[in-house]
């Protein structure tokens, strides 16, 4: 098995040729090739993951690199690196990527543009492969941008609608707004440091030599890229309207996997975040306020993606909360169970999607009897999700509450709380208002069917995981995911706050089930309350924000300049031509008058000399004697002298 | 006493004669003849020259011979061209002609 870790590099290659193929060969390719190709090449690197996972379990460590760029005394590395983290993630990304695949012949099973579909799918696979394995930042950063690039592709999937070439511009020019960030904390560390690797600026963190504001800067300005990526507050506007594009892809890329890999890069550079408790407290801080706010705008949308869309958000500022306080391993911990539960919700309701024509949670209902396979295993996930035992949701939760509260900030601690109330609240409305509450005589999910097998396989096999995977990391399983990677355990489970907070979700889910089941008080009352309710639907204003202090400042500016192109430098341009014309006719008429004067009176000259000297030629032979005698006798009076 | 100059007044009296009448005269025959004196006022000078300048070596005398064969050969030579030219033109007067204009 340790054999196997050698080739580890090849892992991003497999789905990189599936995709180069379905590039190479477009339409000519058979669509069932094209999905099979992509189908295969990722249950290769599912089965190569596991082994490798067994490998790292039993001890194996893996490093390897070569020289990349070497320019005078400019030496850059490339390499990968397997140890526990990029294992796991190795696992994860592979068992959510095949079973979005499998998933998707059958939600995809129409469209045109099917082997397209496979192709994106496969390059992100490959993208997210590639972070997962590389031992530097710089090669990190790489796959992180051809990561951009395939999320771009798929959010604007349907480019043929404007709301999806829209969401892709917003969210290309949003994440990128956070590499900026990324490329200088590049720049930071060459400067200080001089190499990408992590190993090296490691060790010389710990000993004390990459220190200081550098340290600091290259830092956040690292955490920067990781909002953009993983949408925290404020770069998080990208995300709802990462919507637009297939269910599926948004469930691998927009809910599981891409979006963790901000929670993955910081996680991965974690020593250096730990040298600076300050940075650690921005990240704590911004994730707090990224899940508050996500989980608060979650409470008032309609859209059931729109939703899980909030909701993953939400669990990302807790990733990221997590982070802050120290606890990477429950981090990543929760980032496994929440690519699990979430891949698994997304695909629910793509299959709810498929079978009623709409995401308006108010246009479904009773879906329980038309979907039993579906709602059984969306209950599953929505439970997971608001942190129910034994559900895996609940233990890497648990973990993350755990670690907040030893970090001793109440406040912190509150706020994760409150958001786990309105996690429970949002999806036990969601999930009563779409399959539970008696449906409606216009409903539309009067005419739903339960999806294919194809598509239900991979529902079932998710919650599966989203029931298991937490046990990992319990008491239960000793606390075998912490150990694993190396971290400190968070110590013993806290009884006392994992029952407090199991009793927050139950109620959470209580109160929902009053509302929307039991019809108590008025459904959604909130969203008629004239304070709160603007504050829900508009999402906090922040897009408004945008609009107003970057896009119409921006436009006006672009205004101004506008104007002033045409005032200023048009004028300008147009005088100097003006000036030219001037000069030129003046200079024109300088050339017909001397210059062509001088030439045609030359050849005039010549012309009429030539005139007036044939006159002599008479043709008689006395004139010319005449002048003949006449020039001797010139020529003798002149040189006789 | 004669001496040189008077042959030199002679024949420059002689060539101005010869000018004249050449330059003056119509008819083609007669310049022919003004042109024959040209040449003799040449020759006269020429012996004159000879005989006072360098009496013992005969140069001039021999260039004298040259130029009256010559001279004879030009007068055939152009007694030629004026009988052509009386038979084509039925014309004697010498300014009419203007064929040497290019």
């Amino acid at each position: 098995m340790t054999g196997l870790l050698a080739y580890a590099w090849a892992l991003p290659l497999v789905p990189l040729a599936a995709f180069l193929v379905v590039l190479a060969t477009g339409r000519k390719l058979p669509r069932h090739v094209a999905s099979g190709l992509g189908i295969a090449a990722m249950s290769l690197v599912f089965l190569a993951s596991l082994g490798i996972l067994w490998a790292v379990m039993n001890g194996a460590h893996y490093e390897a690199s070569a020289p990349w760029i070497h320019v005078k005394d400019i030496e850059i590395e490339f390499g990968f690196l397997i140890d526990p983290l990029s294992s796991i993630m190795l696992v994860v990304v592979s068992t959510v990527s095949m079973l979005v695949q499998i998933y998707s012949l059958g939600y995809m099973a129409k469209e045109e543009r099917f082997r397209w579909y496979y192709g994106a799918i496969s390059l992100f696979t490959a993208a997210m492969l590639g972070v997962v394995i590389s031992d530097g930042w710089l090669l990190l950063y790489m796959c992180w941008e051809v990561m951009g690039l395939a999320s771009y592709l798929l959010i604007g999937f349907w480019f043929e609608t404007e709301t999806a070439a829209k969401a892709a511009t917003k969210a290309f020019m949003v994440t990128r707004f956070g590499d900026v960030g990324f490329g200088l904390a590049l720049a930071v560390m060459w400067v200080s440091v001089g190499t990408f690797t992590f190993e090296p600026v490691f060790k010389l963190v710990e000993e004390g030599h990459f220190a200081g504001p550098a340290l600091i800067a290259a830092s956040l300005l690292l955490f920067m890229g990781a909002m953009g990526k993983s949408a925290q507050f404020p770069l998080h506007v990208w995300l709802p309207d990462a919507m637009a594009g297939p269910t599926p892809g948004s469930a691998l890329i927009h809910a599981a996997t891409m979006v963790a890999a901000g929670v993955y890069l910081v996680a991965r550079s974690f020593p250096l975040f730990e040298a600076n408790p300050e940075t650690l407290t921005v990240i704590a801080v911004i994730g707090l306020i990224t899940s508050l706010v996500a989980a608060l705008t979650a409470l008032a949308m309609d859209d059931i993606k729109k939703v899980l869309a909030y909701s993953t958000i939400s669990q990302l500022g807790l990733m990221m909360l997590a982070l802050g306080v120290g606890a990477w391993a429950a981090a990543i911990f929760h980032l496994m169970t929440h690519a699990f539960f979430k891949a698994l919700l997304f695909l629910a309701a793509g299959s709810v999607i498929h079978g009623t024509h709409t995401q308006d949670v108010h246009e479904m209902g009773s879906l329980w009897r038309k979907m039993p396979w579906t709602t059984a295993t969306w209950v599953i996930g929505a439970l997971s999700l608001a942190g129910i035992p034994p559900l895996a949701g609940f233990w890497s939760k648990d973990e993350i509450l755990l670690a907040t509260y030893k970090s001793n900030n109440m406040w912190l601690l509150g706020g994760a709380m409150f958001v786990v109330v309105l996690t429970a609240f949002y999806m036990g409305r969601t999930t009563f208002l779409a399959f539970f509450a008696k449906a409606g005589t216009d409903s539309k999910s009067l005419h739903a069917h339960e999806s294919s097998p194809v598509m239900t396989g991979p529902l079932v096999m998710l919650a599966t995981l989203a029931v298991v995977a937490g046990f990992a990391g319990s008491p239960l399983g000793n606390y075998a995911f912490g150990r694993f990677l190396g971290e400190h355990a968070e110590g013993e489970m806290n009884l006392a706050l994992a029952g407090f907070a199991v009793c927050a979700a139950l109620a959470g889910i209580g109160y929902a089930w009053l509302m929307y089941i039991r019809g108590k008080g008025h459904p959604d009352w909130y969203l008629r309350n004239r304070v709160i309710a603007p504050m829900l639907t508009r999402q906090f204003w922040i897009d408004d924000a945008y609009m107003r202090v970057i896009i119409e400042p921006s436009l006006a500016i672009a205004g101004v300049m506008r104007r002033m192109d045409f005032a200023v430098i048009d004028a300008i341009v147009r005088a100097f031509g003006v000036v030219g014309m001037f000069v030129s006719s003046i200079l024109a008429r300088f050339d017909r008058a001397v210059v062509d004067g001088a030439v045609d009176g030359l050849g005039n000259s010549v012309i009429e000399g030539g005139r007036q000297t044939r006159r002599i030629q008479t043709g008689n032979v006395q004139t010319y004697l005449l002048l003949l005698a006449a020039s001797i006798v010139v020529l003798l009076v002149v040189f006789a002298r | 006493m004669i001496g040189l100059n008077h042959y030199l007044f002679l024949a420059a009296a002689l060539f101005s004669i010869g000018l004249y009448g050449a330059l003056t005269s119509k008819s083609a025959l007669r310049v022919v003849i003004c042109v024959e004196l040209i040449l003799n006022a040449v020759n006269l000078n020429l012996a004159a020259f000879s005989a006072y300048v360098a009496p013992t070596q005969a140069v001039g005398m021999n260039f004298v011979i040259f130029l009256m064969v010559v001279a004879a050969a030009e007068v055939g030579l152009a007694l030629a061209i004026i009988i052509s030219l009386n038979r084509r033109n039925d014309i004697e007067a010498i300014d009419s002609i203007r064929r040497l204009k290019g």
